[in-house]
């Protein structure tokens, strides 16, 4: 073993006892962490990669069982053969980790600070006094302010991105050597995210210690790892340092992957799609696993499970193509670019469709003894914006900003405060739910969770044609019938998908599903509220091709709500920045991504990690303070104020008005009021 | 046609039967979906325990819907002016096919199996009561009783909690807030109280109008029917809470919402969107309830308030035979055999409870 | 504080419902010449007897208007304002039998808490040590025999439990009083074998509940946490997973507080103690209305106390939860 590895697993196989037999998550996985490196492990949901961290720290489930014959070395000591009181010793103190769930992996029922001395005393036994001091001293180095009044305070009193110091602060309690990030800011907002990245990449350098960082974000990797392992199907099928691997990818899985993920530079192009799903893994498979989605498998690689091939010192691949021994010939993979590009006419040229004119969303709050209305949550509040004619606007804002509530009033889901909605001439606001419900077919809504989108009761044609009978008065089975079939087969479903149940299908197909739904009734406009972001990576290249192909033959008009920038800038012609219930920036899509004006905007922009940046990121936005307030109670003046690195003695008295800074782009600050 | 006897339709005979073929047709509609067979599958998949719960459930139903036929027999002397041209006494199908049973009576207590030659060669394998019934007859009749509590109950309270549940729930807004007082107010009462003030107001109200029941079977299955008619409207508030939170959760859900977007009406929401998806709340709930409500029987007989003394029931079997405790020799068949039937019902009635609730909802915590 | 005075004023219309219903049970359901017959025996009951019966007992007054009166007797001369609004005074009034309801009360509430308060506590304790001894070993045979059996024990009448108990424990080994009550130190004996019944008759429910209560918190992500940072099993169960269990556990618990007051019907019939328990069920066998209505309403004013106090009790033992 090479002294500078930290820890080495050898043949780790992890699975699950299921009804349907053992289900080998894991299959014969090697890899080494060395001493002060971060290794990051990428795949999709499914791969293995976070039942790999827990089975290196034995937090595995009841039904979860480690495969004889695995081992796992920690500095020479293989800790399954650890009893568990020795492995107590290990976990939480050499071994640190944190997990994905911020939210809920903290106790709500003691004060961080309890928490926190409780990990401090179970590694290194010290006076209260002792742990108290080293308590407030761990949360200044994760970057808390005022770290000594903090310590009182409850888990649900605090920011995502809180929570998250707090876990990272308790995991360095141990003074471990090796810290496990299981997806560490999934759960967060971006510019949280990109707060904690920093937060880890710092503290890797202060406490010299080695990260395994579970991903499956490209960009997050490229920011942090020194090295990289890519999963699929519970196996590695490629192992690379960080330079080879954006530089060359190796394996068809990773290739096609890197391939999927949206961008504005693929903005011409189809995204890359992965056909096919995972092999099941409770047989015995002999062999490779990602033959059957592979462009270029061939007969070998459905005879044999590939060898590891050993490209160069810092880059393996478990892959036929790179087999000497085997002449599988790598084939052309043609990468479709589309004739029609996504852009087709200028803003100029389209007609507006919708028009949203200072549109507001107020929620009551009740407070006091008869519960009277005291105060409003201000979650919409005077939004402006124009859709056009076959085109996608995008709302881009963290969470909590309010664009679902935006697209959820625009279909009069929610009641509306103030404003106009404007179709052609009618004033859908105006309008009675009763004489609205006559326009609701041209607006419909693709929803964020494939999960809860659909009456698990209901069969799939039923779920879809709901909307037909409704607005129908006489039903016409033979027009159902054609409807259906022609809809499953524009969104891609199998013909036989009518008569089952959205349990059967996967998340993927399901946002099928809901998109066949949305298209039922024709409308003209689709509000998708982030339709990809509970999807795969390359799911959700499925996806997106489907809405840009869909767009493209119904001249459909979007407006796409999401957090993720690279998602948007894929496949947005306009971009709205949302900032707690009002549009702080608006403009063409190149335009805004290339030169955004609002500090939020550059904010927003500069904390995603994307594959292209160069290594070391500077936030070049220093934000003064962290935690996104609340739409219950927005700072005075300019609500970004608080957090704003420009900030003037006016941005705390006055809203800035809306400044066109040219004719496709508009801003809400006072840096470019004159 | 000139039948022996005549066919007799005490109340909770029809309403058991009715219930009973609402479930023969639930039954047969689950058997065409899919989703429900394959939870019903569930219930009984490598479960040997459920199946055998299941199996003596079966029984104890069987035997209260043979003892829910009641008829009267022709009196032989007959005489077509006679008004009393058939026998007072109703008898029930069950009576018939156990039949020497019910008939072969002693003077007084006799211990199981005995073979003590004053008994008139009888055998007795519970042995007798005190005015000499065989307790095994006793104790087999009691079932329907039991039964029929646990059913008709149910049957009365679930309007109630389904109707006003899905309301608040659904509607929130004034509704929301005058059904929630209703049940909070109602909850507030002492159950056994209540109850007990229910039944001794209609008991004085049965006696006050002894004419309208002229027969004694009769006017004992109204006093059942309105025990049962009670429970329901005092027992349906739990399950009217459960289903107002769970309609509050459903109408927030995004198929909630793409209904609303295509312009689907509120009720059709209702019937379409939350209804079915409830039922397995109901389900849970109903079948949790069943074994309580029988445990109650025997309590509020205890109590005085339960079903009338001519009535058989394991609670007035409890009630007479606890005395007979301090007897010497101790008489303890009768009090075993109430016990162990009553023990036996309640265990299948929760073995099965539990897979039912497994199969449908493992997450649905247990309500006390 | 507002939201406790909220709370306390939304118990006022509830106390209202209570008392007329309660009232339309006891007086328009069946009237006072109704009750008179009952008491009198249903036949040859001469109407004098009847006027007679209800002018002892006050029942011979209009329902809710007295046109006989005058001023504002016109509604306080009436039974709905004597013998139903009188009760917000907790002013019970004379029983049908003839003796002062209230003083009764003040009187049998104690022996009723002596059997109520151990039952409770020791209880408690109980089902929550064999709940944890069966999470501690979940999914071993441990667990599967104490879950069977919590099932069994569930599945047993509490009327068995009693009337074994007595004949077991009372009568074949004659270890303790069958029954009785002595209002002291001594009375300890006849106070231990209801008590043991109590606690067992509610064991098989009670310890199951709180097993699926804890499973549910053991498969959260802070227990993962906890176990994360080196802690020993038992360190996670006892510290991390009962304190988040015994939320629901004690504002379960606290709704049960104030009616602790009303006793075991059936404990303290059985055992002959002379607290509030059996006094309702003699009154229900006696068909004393003023006594049970008296009851009634004094059981729905202490579980409105028991929901004003389990609201208080959530924001103390709950962080996520403040007054606000």
């Amino acid at each position: 073993m090479d002294e500078n590895n930290l820890l080495e697993i050898k043949s780790l196989s992890v699975g699950f006892l299921t009804h349907s037999g053992f289900l080998e998550a894991v299959h014969d996985i090697h890899f080494t962490i060395p001493q002060g490196k971060t290794v990051a492990v990428i795949g999709e949901s499914g791969c293995g990669k976070s039942l790999t961290a827990h089975a290196i720290l034995q937090l595995l489930s009841a039904t979860c069982r480690i495969v004889r014959g695995s081992h796992i070395y920690w500095k020479e000591q293989d800790l399954l053969t650890l009893p568990e009181l020795g492995m107590r010793k290990i976990r939480g103190g050499e071994l640190g980790i944190i997990f994905q769930e911020p939210m809920t992996s903290l106790n709500p029922v003691y004060t961080i600070g309890e928490q926190l001395k409780e990990a401090i005393q179970q590694h290194k036994p010290c006076s209260r006094k002792q742990s108290h001091i080293e308590a407030i001293a761990l949360l200044n180095a994760v970057g808390f302010p005022e770290p000594a009044l903090q310590l009182i305070r409850y888990p649900h009193e605090l920011s995502g991105g809180m929570k998250q110091r707090v876990m990272i602060a308790m995991a360095l309690a141990g003074e471990p050597d090796l810290l496990i990030a299981d997806e560490p800011t999934t759960a967060l907002d971006m510019t949280t995210q990109a707060q904690v990245l920093t937060l880890l990449q710092s503290i890797q350098r202060a406490f010299k210690m080695s990260i395994l960082l579970i991903t499956h974000d490209f960009g997050i990797a490229q920011q942090l790892a020194d090295h990289v392992i890519v999963m699929y199907a519970g196996q590695i099928v490629e192992s690379s340092s960080i330079d080879h691997f954006f530089e060359k990818p190796l394996h068809p899985y990773t290739q096609q992957l890197l391939n999927a993920v949206p961008g504005i530079e693929k903005r011409h192009h189809r995204l890359a799609v992965i056909p096919g799903v995972v092999l099941p893994l409770t047989e015995k498979i002999t062999h490779c696993r990602f033959a059957a989605r592979c462009p270029h498998a061939d007969k070998i690689c459905w005879e044999k499970e590939p060898q590891w091939n050993l490209l160069d010192q810092n880059q393996r691949v478990k892959c036929h193509l790179y087999d000497k021994h085997y002449p599988v010939k790598k084939k052309v993979i043609e990468v479709s670019f589309n004739s029609a590009s996504l852009i087709t006419k200028s803003a100029a040229d389209a007609k507006s469709l919708l028009t949203i004119s200072n549109l507001k969303i107020h929620f009551p709050v009740r407070q006091g003894l008869l519960k009277r209305k005291r105060s409003f949550v201000k979650a919409v509040d005077g939004v402006n914006l124009t859709l056009y004619e076959g085109r996608t606007l995008a709302i881009v804002g963290e969470s909590g900003c309010g664009k679902t509530t935006l697209a959820k009033g625009i279909l009069r889901l929610l009641p509306i405060s103030g404003g106009g909605i404007h179709l052609n001439d009618q004033d859908l606001a105006q309008l009675s739910l009763r004489r609205f419900r006559h326009y609701r077919q041209q607006l419909q809504i693709i929803f964020q969770d494939p999960y809860s989108a659909f009456n698990p009761r209901l069969r799939v044609s039923d779920i879809i044609l709901e909307g037909v009978r409704t607005l129908q008065k006489k039903r016409n089975l033979f027009q159902e019938e054609s409807l259906l079939q022609s809809l499953l087969e524009q969104v891609g479903l199998p013909q036989d998908s009518a008569d089952r149940y959205p349990h059967e299908f996967s998340g993927g197909q399901r946002q099928r599903i809901g998109i066949a739904r949305a298209l039922a009734v024709s409308p003209r406009i689709l509000l998708c509220d982030e339709p990809t972001s509970a999807l795969d990576v390359s799911i959700q290249a499925q996806i997106l091709n489907l809405l840009v192909d869909l767009q493209k033959e119904r001249n459909l008009t979007y407006l796409f709500i999401s957090h993720n920038i690279s998602v948007v800038s894929y496949l947005a012609h306009e971009i709205a920045v949302m900032y707690l219930g009002r549009i702080v920036e608006y403009g063409d899509a190149k335009t805004l991504l290339e030169s955004p004006k609002h500090p939020y905007t550059q904010l927003l922009l500069s904390a995603v990690p994307t594959i292209k940046k160069p290594k070391e990121i500077v936030i070049p936005v220093k934000i003064n303070h962290t935690d996104l307030p609340s739409a219950a109670n927005p700072p005075q003046g300019c609500h970004f104020h608080p957090r704003c690195p420009f900030v003037m003695e006016r941005c705390k008295q006055e809203y800035p008005g809306m400044v066109a800074l040219n004719p496709s782009q508009k801003v809400a600050c006072h840096l470019y009021e004159n | 046609m000139n039948l022996s006897f005549k066919f007799v339709i005490l109340p909770t005979d029809a309403l058991l039967w009715l219930v009973f073929l609402i479930i023969m047709g639930f039954v047969l509609f689950a058997r065409g979906k899919m989703q429900l067979a394959a939870h019903w599958y569930q219930v009984f998949h490598r479960r040997p325990l459920t199946i055998i719960a299941a199996a003596l459930l079966g029984v104890f139903l069987s035997i209260s819907l043979l003892d829910s036929i009641h008829y009267r027999v022709m009196l032989p002397q007959n005489n077509n002016s006679d008004p009393n041209f058939y026998d007072a006494h109703i008898s029930s199908v069950f009576d018939k096919i156990v039949s020497p049973l019910g008939t072969q009576t002693e003077k007084t207590y006799s211990s199981p199996l005995s073979s003590d030659p004053d008994l008139k060669n009888h055998y007795h394998i519970l042995g007798t009561d005190k005015i000499g019934q065989d307790v095994f007859y006793v104790s087999l009749k009691s079932i329907r009783t039991g039964i029929v509590i646990g059913i008709l109950t149910t049957l009365v309270m679930l309007p109630f909690a389904l109707f006003l549940g899905l309301i608040a729930g659904y509607f929130q807004g004034l509704a929301d807030d005058i059904i929630q007082y209703i049940y909070t107010t109602l909850s507030s009462i002492p159950g056994v109280l209540l109850i007990a003030a229910s039944v001794l107001s209609m008991h004085i109200f049965i006696e006050k109008n002894p004419l309208a029941f002229p027969n004694i079977a009769e006017r004992a299955d109204l006093r059942l029917l309105s025990l049962c008619v009670i429970l329901g409207i005092t027992s349906w508030t739990t399950l009217c809470r459960l289903l107002r939170a769970e309609a509050l959760k459903l109408r927030e859900m995004d198929y909630v919402q793409a209904a609303l977007s295509v312009g689907v009406r509120k009720t059709r929401i209702i019937f379409r969107h939350i209804l079915p998806n409830v039922m397995h709340i109901i389900m849970i709930v109903i079948v949790l309830d069943f074994s309580s409500l029988v445990l109650a029987e025997a309590v509020l007989s205890y109590v005085g308030v339960g079903v009338a003394a001519e009535t058989f029931s394991w609670g007035n079997m409890i009630n007479s035979a606890r005395l007979e405790l301090a007897r010497e020799p101790v008489v303890w068949w009768p009090l075993t055999a109430a016990f162990l039937l009553m023990f036996i019902l309640v265990l299948s009635a929760n073995i099965f409870a539990d897979a039912v609730r497994d199969a449908f909802d493992p997450r649905l915590r247990k309500r006390r | 504080m507002l939201y406790i005075v909220r709370r306390i004023a939304y118990a006022i219309p509830i106390l209202i419902g209570v008392n007329l219903i309660t009232f339309a049970l006891f007086f328009m359901v069946n009237s006072p010449d109704d009750m008179a017959r009952v008491h009198l025996g249903n036949k040859y009951v001469t109407e004098q007897e009847i006027d007679n019966w209800k002018e002892e007992r006050g029942y011979n007054e209009p329902p809710f208007y007295n046109s006989q009166s005058i001023g504002i007797e016109r509604y306080t001369h009436t039974l709905f304002f004597e013998k139903s609004l009188s009760l917000f005074a907790f002013e019970f009034g004379i029983s049908d039998g003839g003796r002062n309801i209230g003083s009764d009360i003040k009187q049998r509430m104690f022996p009723s808490l002596a059997i109520a308060i151990p039952i409770l506590l020791i209880g408690l304790l109980a089902d929550i040590t064999v709940a944890m001894l069966m999470v501690f070993f979940r999914g071993s045979y441990v667990d599967t025999v104490g879950v069977i059996s919590c099932v069994v024990l569930m599945s047993i009448s509490a009327l068995f439990y009693i009337i074994s108990g007595q004949f077991l424990i009372g009568k074949v080994l004659q270890l303790v009083p069958i029954s009785g009550y002595y209002d002291s130190w001594l009375g300890l004996k006849f106070v231990i074998l209801p008590v043991i019944v109590g606690i067992l008759s509610g064991i098989g429910s009670g310890a199951r509940w709180y097993r699926t209560l804890f499973l549910e918190e053991i498969n959260k992500d802070y227990v993962r946490t906890a176990r994360a940072k080196g802690l020993s099993e038992i360190a996670v169960l006892y510290k991390h997973v009962l304190k988040n269990a015994l939320i629901p556990i004690l504002t379960g618990i606290v709704v049960l507080i104030p009616t602790l007051f009303m006793g075991s019907l059936l404990l303290e019939s059985f055992f002959s103690i002379p607290g509030l328990g059996s006094y309702t069920i003699d009154a229900i066998h006696q068909q004393d209305f003023a006594i049970v209505r008296s009851m009634v309403f004094l059981g729905s004013v202490l579980y409105i106390l028991g929901l004003v106090l389990t609201d208080i009790v959530y924001t103390v033992v709950d962080p996520r939860i403040r007054l606000s």
